[in-house]
């Protein structure tokens, strides 16, 4: 099997997902923060999200409370070819992404509390047709056969993070906070390999002759898991009545995943005439002729992988000022270190399964984030909020499994206190990506089309305290 | 009160600062399509085209094929025209095989026996000029049967599929058919039993198989279409009617060069009006075995050219009228399939006949021993005296552009 067959599968290991964050990341941990654009930093909600927005925020939260919320995701986005004008959707589900707090204050300086929180995942579904229907033993056509499925067309990946954490009011002027996450990996993802790609012999791929770009011969499938540690610090600083000053910084985390690839043939319906250039009988099926490439030890036999990606550590430092007493403006940076996602290594177990390098040059990003709150009244909060980002991603990576960029987010939000004990919040965001060209094939291609992405979130919370 | 004219001045500075800042970065930075340039798609019908055929709509010529003699097809030229993208099997160079240099010694342009197809900067995603050389009507479905004339290039072109299974990948909008010629053409060229009946697909089974080959394009409802009559084989310089040789041996021509000493012409060969009973006006011969005669004489070795139907390597007058019969049968059901779908219908043969009057064009008599690069069939025929030049595939654009617009009211610009 050639080499390149092979870059599809790593980039589905490394690049895993459609996201409302830049890169891979998420930043909806919670249902308030997310009504004012993700500003926390100088002053987190009290809903227990300081966790992992800033950890410092937990010093002198007071009771013990339990906070659970979800953001759901709804993305919608193509790829629209350049050559021939078509266009193919996103087939992304409804995906929530939930998240979970529990806080207590132990003194009125000190509180300690657990977050549960994915900072980085998400799913991207496109189109899974094959060329051939075997069912029907007839071709698909042009509009139903995503191109992009080659180098992912079901991508997911789960970082779940636990992260038990303590606040400390080291004065009435300045909060510290410290979390220590554990972080449970997982990803799962599916892509199909093109024959025309494979090399019957060196030197020469199956498109030398003739076999039509876009066959579907076999389905990749990963699944892998690993875990990590991963360290949350920060600190606010009350600079006077009126104004806060905030920052948190979270480690990186290297992941070491385990698992397994399969691989399960698909039919191509194509048959060999006579007088081919291979020299086999005319009506040989191809899937015949491929099929040993699945027995046991051939180079698509199913077999174990390893490889390791490190989740970028992030900084974001803000500001936070009481501008009368019912308006809040808040203004955050946000800096996540992507380019720590500079290579992805696979492995495979199986010999004949050649290993992978892949480069993948992600940058730095930078975020701004302006919110603001207003209270209506002692039990009504209207929130509201823009942030910008810039694009992970390179030129050379925009690729099916993250057709990433830079993207304008608008939200609006709502705070409800329902009872004395019950605090409710909703939260609704839009992302509108900038229109990025990427690709659909080899990196050696490049870029043959544009992809338009946007997204709708939708986030509920609910806080209890006592 | 005064601070609170002091704080509303803080909030409306706020607010302006801030929607300056949102204006200041919120603007897109959106990226562009990269369409191919200067491409305007002549009308919607046109948006995938797939032109289904033989040697002619792949562009094979001078006996071989390549990138260069592909992107010369008329399917090409018709599809610029139509402002669609289109792609074709491109093979790299010299060709597989290569083109002729000089048909008469077999030299070629060297290289392998058969090239690679090109690895192309954009994989294609379907191939729009599935025709295949070699091909009947058989071998629009069926590729195994070994009636479909399979060659290396099926395979090369087609990778596995048949040229109504490519179709079904790409969901045409709008198809050209050209396919018949090989049908009939293998009886006019067989240079050890020139016409031989044996190698014409009879008219009945020729039509089912069309017929059969028109339902699986009919089972992915193109727009339209235009159906491309069967070519006369018997007009392509190839063949030279038994009474040109005559005419040339006996001095008749002013300026043609003279035929060796030793080769000799029967008087059966002269036309009929000059020497009643004789028939060299109806009688065709094929190239390799005029060529191999004069080589023959050319050797000081005496060779005669007969024109009696016990020659098996000419084309006697009955093989002439059957072959001529059966391209008329064809294209009289091709006409009507055309009708019967409301497509457009074009038949090659006026256009092709009306060469004959250009100066230079189609050439009664080979050039023997000149290299390709003097078009040694005219210039309407590429150097194997079958195939057409770029130049037919050009009036072959236009006339099927003419056909098209004629049909279906469209304004496909004119071909350049």
């Amino acid at each position: 099997m050639r080499r390149s067959a092979w870059y599809a599968v790593g980039l589905l290991l490394g690049v895993p997902a459609l996201l409302p964050g830049q890169g891979f990341g998420v930043y909806e941990h919670g249902t308030c923060t997310m009504g004012r654009a993700g500003t926390a930093a100088a002053s987190p909600c009290a809903d227990g999200s300081a966790i992992f927005f800033n950890p410092a925020g937990l010093g002198g939260l007071s009771g013990t409370r339990i906070s659970a919320g979800v953001t759901m995701i709804a993305a919608g986005g193509s790829f629209t070819d350049d050559a021939t004008g078509q266009t193919w959707d996103l087939d992304n589900p409804v995906i929530p992404v939930p998240n979970l707090y529990i806080t207590r204050a132990f003194s009125p300086k000190f509180t300690a509390g657990i977050g549960v929180f994915v900072p980085y995942g998400l799913e991207t579904r496109w189109g899974d047709a094959a060329a051939y229907d075997s069912v029907s033993g007839t071709f698909n056509t042009p509009d139903e056969v995503f191109p992009g499925r080659f180098l992912g067309w079901n991508s997911k990946l789960q970082s779940i993070y636990i992260q038990p954490t303590i606040g400390f009011q080291v004065s009435p002027r300045l909060q510290v906070g410290l979390g220590v996450a554990y972080v449970i990996s997982k990803v799962d993802l599916k892509q199909r390999v093109d024959l025309s790609e494979q090399s019957p012999q060196a030197g020469v791929t199956f498109a030398q002759l003739g076999v039509p770009t876009g066959t579907d011969f076999a389905q990749a499938h990963l699944e892998a898991d690993g875990s990590s540690i991963a360290v949350n610090v920060g600190a606010i600083w009350q600079v006077n009545d009126r104004v806060a000053i905030g920052g948190h910084y979270m480690s990186r985390s290297t992941i070491d995943y385990s698992g397994t690839a399969t691989f399960d043939q698909i039919q191509t319906g194509l048959t060999l005439a006579p007088s081919n250039p291979l020299g086999l009988p005319g009506g040989t099926p191809v899937d015949a002729l491929v099929a040993p490439q699945f027995a046991a030890g051939g180079p698509l036999s199913n077999t174990d992988a390893t490889t390791s990606i490190t989740m970028p550590d992030q900084f974001s430092l803000g500001v936070a000022f009481q501008a009368t007493e019912r308006w809040k403006v808040l203004v955050d940076w946000q800096m996540v270190m992507w380019h720590v996602f500079d290579k992805l290594d696979l492995d495979f177990a199986n010999a004949a399964t050649p290993d992978i390098s892949l480069n993948e040059e992600y940058k730095n990003t930078n975020g701004v984030r302006f919110g603001m709150e207003f209270a209506q009244s002692a039990t009504l909060t209207f929130r509201g909020g823009y942030l910008h980002h810039q694009g992970a991603a390179p030129a050379q990576t925009v690729t099916p499994l993250l057709p990433e960029g830079a993207r304008n987010e608008f939200t609006v939000g709502l705070g409800w206190q329902m009872s004395p004990k019950l605090h409710a919040d909703f939260g609704y965001q839009y992302i509108r990506q900038d229109d990025r060209r990427g690709r659909v094939f080899d990196e050696t291609v490049g870029n043959t089309g544009l992809y338009l992405f946007n997204g709708h979130l939708v986030g509920l919370g609910l806080s209890l305290t006592f | 009160m005064e601070r609170q004219s002091h704080m509303r001045i803080s909030m409306r500075t706020l607010t302006a600062a801030g929607l300056g800042l949102v204006l200041g970065v919120a603007a897109c930075n959106d990226e562009q399509l990269a369409p191919p340039p200067g491409q305007v798609l002549a009308d919607p019908m046109f948006a995938r085209y797939v032109s289904m055929g033989n040697s002619i709509t792949a562009g094979f010529q001078s006996g071989g094929i390549n990138a260069a003699t592909q992107n010369q097809s008329y399917a090409v030229l018709l599809a610029d025209a139509m402002g669609t993208t289109f792609y074709a099997p491109l093979m790299n160079l010299p060709g597989c095989p290569s083109l002729y240099t000089n048909v008469f010694t077999q030299t070629r342009v060297p290289g392998p026996p058969c090239a690679l197809r090109q690895s192309q900067a954009v994989p294609p995603p379907y191939i729009n000029n599935v025709a295949v050389p070699g091909a009947v009507v058989l071998s629009i479905y069926n590729n195994v049967d070994p009636a479909a004339n399979a060659n290396a290039l099926t395979t090369f072109f087609l990778g596995g599929l048949t040229q109504t299974q490519m179709m079904q990948r790409v969901a045409p909008t709008f198809v050209s058919i050209w396919i018949g010629n090989n049908d009939v053409l293998g009886a006019a060229t067989n240079s050890a039993n020139g016409g031989d009946s044996a190698l014409v697909t009879p008219v009945a089974t020729f039509t089912a198989r069309y017929d059969a080959m028109l339902d699986s394009v009919d089972a992915v409802s193109p727009q339209g279409g235009v159906l491309v009559a069967v070519a006369n084989v018997t007009a392509i310089p190839f063949l030279s009617a038994g009474a040109t040789y005559w005419a040339l041996k006996n001095g008749l021509v002013p300026g043609a060069p003279a035929l060796p000493d030793s080769f000799f012409v029967d008087n059966n060969c002269a036309p009929s009006t000059v020497i009643p009973g004789s028939r060299g006006d109806s009688v065709l011969v094929g190239f390799p075995y005029g060529g191999l005669l004069l080589g023959t004489a050319t050797a000081g070795v005496r060779a005669t050219l007969s024109c009696a139907d016990t020659i098996p390597q000419i084309i006697a007058p009955a093989e002439v009228i059957k072959l001529v019969s059966a391209v008329l049968q064809y294209n009289a059901h091709i006409a009507g399939a055309a009708t019967a779908r409301g497509w457009a219908y074009w038949d090659p043969n006026p256009a092709f006949d009306s060469l004959k009057t250009v100066a230079g064009a189609v050439a009664p008599f080979p050039a023997f021993g000149a290299p390709c690069s003097a078009n040694p069939f005219g210039t309407a025929f590429s150097c194997d005296g079958v195939h057409p030049s770029a130049s037919t595939h050009h009036l072959g654009a236009v006339k099927l552009r003419e056909a098209i617009n004629a049909t279906y009211g469209t304004s496909i610009p004119a071909i350049p």
